[in-house]
């Protein structure tokens, strides 16, 4: 894909412009932490973008939302600026899964300005065969000398256009992600392998015994949505029925009347995290929730890394487990 | 494109309540709802929470609606305190329901323990006013306690209208009017003819694998039993993931199962 160059002013005029119209979040360094938040000014937004440890999941599925009270809905203009590929992907996966619900609004009211990614150690967004930018309105890759900006969609035509910037005059061209070592899974084969327990139980039980069942790699993955309904009790009186975020770890999920838990044990718990990501997502839509951007690796204190368990099960071979201290 | 589903919530108002044995209340509520025999409704009652509930009522019955509650939680505590006039905010009903027309001409086993009998009495019900439909019809419900022993008077009254009912409590003195023991004991003498029967059974997890192993010791096959499961569930509507079995979603793909869809997973 061609792309046009532009300088820092003419990228921070860009922003500007859709700050204009649009509530803006991206990724951006607020006292020396890496946040996904508001975006005040353009000099906050890093590209490179690095992960930060919380996706965009806090703003459009927050942990906590009062049903009448989404966040965003289709009213909303909501913009996502400085956004990873592996995390625009999430997004579409996320609203892709919320579909039939008025929970989300829909990918059309969402203007999609991604950035080029800082790859780390944890990622493993390639093993998916996630090797090129995808699903952006507006793409923005760091140059040698300034910026590159490319058009996806015809709201990104509109607003170079706006920008006053000629598409025809292209210059540069989009990278595609390389990361080294990681093998490409075979999608049905990865599916099949994990939903067949019983030959890998071992595995199973082999990590289990490693987890420390805390729920961190749920809290940090761009695609654990699970909730539980709950309401929130006002002090003037009313009552709203909200959904609450909710991790398959916590003992609580699974239990029915009378304590009787159906997923008594953290094997069985751990199990079902990667059913619902690999198998059950994979029979109904089609596709894993997982894009591979590895936070859930850099979250667990167990250092447990779901690439290489992952790797194992579709391999049929053993889990090595990184001992640190 | 489908229609958006969401969370929209009715509200309805308590006309009658009965205990019917020790915490466990049919509440009747004003209102009419179509369901199919085995689907569930979510009660919510504000402030507290929302618990979900099989109707039990004849789904003939226009003018109103039964549930049938057993105080075992915040909601449920909540729902058997509410009094004649109360109002609950309810959604549904949601689920599969038991399958009907796969029961036609056919010689059909149900099998209910406990609190399992609230989402199998609609379908009786059902059965008893088009009988001709079906062959023969055995009933097997089971107790804790002869004390226990849920629509007693009208477990007397099919006894007339279905093949055979076989009512049992684990605990019970001499003068009880039913049996004495376990489910299992009056189904392993019952004469199946495996290639005609459809069993329904709804109950709790431990019931399960034992009746399925007496069934299938007659030669039944996993795609003649029909499972109900009871699962923990929030939603209702396949957002939350609460009620995952195996690679199903109790409220979009059951709450009745056949036992080859699920096989891996009963008795856990």
């Amino acid at each position: 894909m061609q792309g046009i160059s532009i300088n820092s002013h003419q990228l921070a005029q860009i922003i500007a412009n859709i700050a204009k119209n649009f509530d803006v979040y991206g990724t951006i360094s607020s006292e020396g932490k890496l946040t996904f938040a508001k975006v005040e000014k353009f000099a906050d937004i890093i590209i490179p973008t690095p992960k930060t440890r919380i996706p965009f999941k806090k703003i459009l599925w927050a942990n906590h939302q009062e049903i009448d009270n989404l966040p965003f809905t289709s009213k909303n203009k909501l913009a996502f600026v400085g956004i990873t590929n592996c995390d625009v992907l999430a997004l579409d996966i996320l609203i892709a899964e919320m579909a039939t619900y008025e929970f989300l609004p829909k990918r059309e009211d969402i203007l999609v300005v991604s950035t080029e990614c800082k790859r780390d150690e944890q990622c493993f967004c390639t093993a998916f065969g996630h090797d090129k930018v995808v699903g952006f309105d507006l793409h923005i890759q760091k140059e040698r000398v300034g910026y590159s900006v490319y058009s996806g969609s015809k709201t990104g035509n509109k607003i170079l256009k706006e920008n006053g910037l000629n598409l025809k005059k292209s210059e540069c061209s989009l990278k595609d992600i390389k990361l080294d070592l990681i093998d490409k899974f075979d999608e049905k084969k990865l599916s099949s392998e994990i939903n067949d327990r019983k030959s890998h139980e071992l595995l199973w039980q082999g990590v289990a015994n490693n987890c420390f069942g805390c729920g961190a790699c749920t809290a940090v993955c761009p695609l654990c949505f699970c909730t539980r309904q709950d309401f929130s009790n006002k002090t003037d009186g009313t009552s709203k029925i909200c959904l609450n975020w909710d991790s398959c770890f916590s003992k609580s999920f699974s239990e029915i009347q009378n304590h009787y838990d159906f997923r008594p044990e953290n094997v069985d718990r751990l199990y079902n995290w990667y059913h619902h990501k690999f198998v059950r997502a994979y029979k109904d839509k089609k596709h894993f929730l997982c894009t591979g951007c590895g936070r859930c690796v850099k979250a667990c204190p167990a250092h447990l890394n779901q690439h290489h368990i992952l790797d194992a099960v579709e391999k049929k071979k053993e889990v090595h487990h990184e001992q640190k201290n | 494109m489908n229609k958006k589903i969401n969370l929209n919530y009715r509200e309805y108002s308590i006309i009658g309540r009965d205990e019917i044995s020790p915490g466990v209340n049919l509440i009747r509520i004003e209102g009419q709802i179509d369901f199919i025999p085995g689907q569930f409704i979510q009660v919510a009652l504000p402030h507290i929470g929302e618990a979900t509930y099989a109707i039990c009522s004849d789904p003939h019955e226009k003018s109103y609606f039964e549930i049938c509650v057993r105080a075992c939680g915040n909601t449920s505590d909540a729902i058997n305190r509410l009094l004649i006039e109360d109002k609950v905010q309810l959604r549904g009903p949601y689920g599969n329901g038991w399958p009907i027309k796969e029961l036609w001409y056919k010689d059909v086993i149900l099998i209910a323990g406990g609190m399992g009998l609230v989402p199998l009495r609609p379908l009786i019900f059902q059965m008893i006013r088009d009988r001709i439909n079906f062959n023969k019809i055995y009933l097997f419900a089971g107790f804790k306690s002869a004390e226990h022993i849920l629509f007693e008077k009208e477990l007397k009254s099919w006894q007339k209208k279905l093949t055979k009912v076989n009512v049992l409590a684990e605990y019970a003195t001499k003068d009880f009017w039913g049996q004495k023991g376990l489910i299992t004991e009056p189904l392993e003498t019952t004469k199946v003819n495996p290639k005609k029967t459809i069993a329904l059974m709804c109950g709790p997890e431990m019931m399960c694998p034992f009746c399925n192993n007496v069934l299938l010791g007659k030669k039944m096959k996993d795609d003649q039993i029909y499972v109900s499961y009871e699962r923990r569930m929030e939603c209702g509507i396949g957002v939350c993931q609460h009620c995952s079995v195996g690679k199903y979603l109790v409220c979009k793909d059951g709450p009745v199962f056949r036992l080859d869809q699920i096989r891996d997973e009963v008795g856990k």
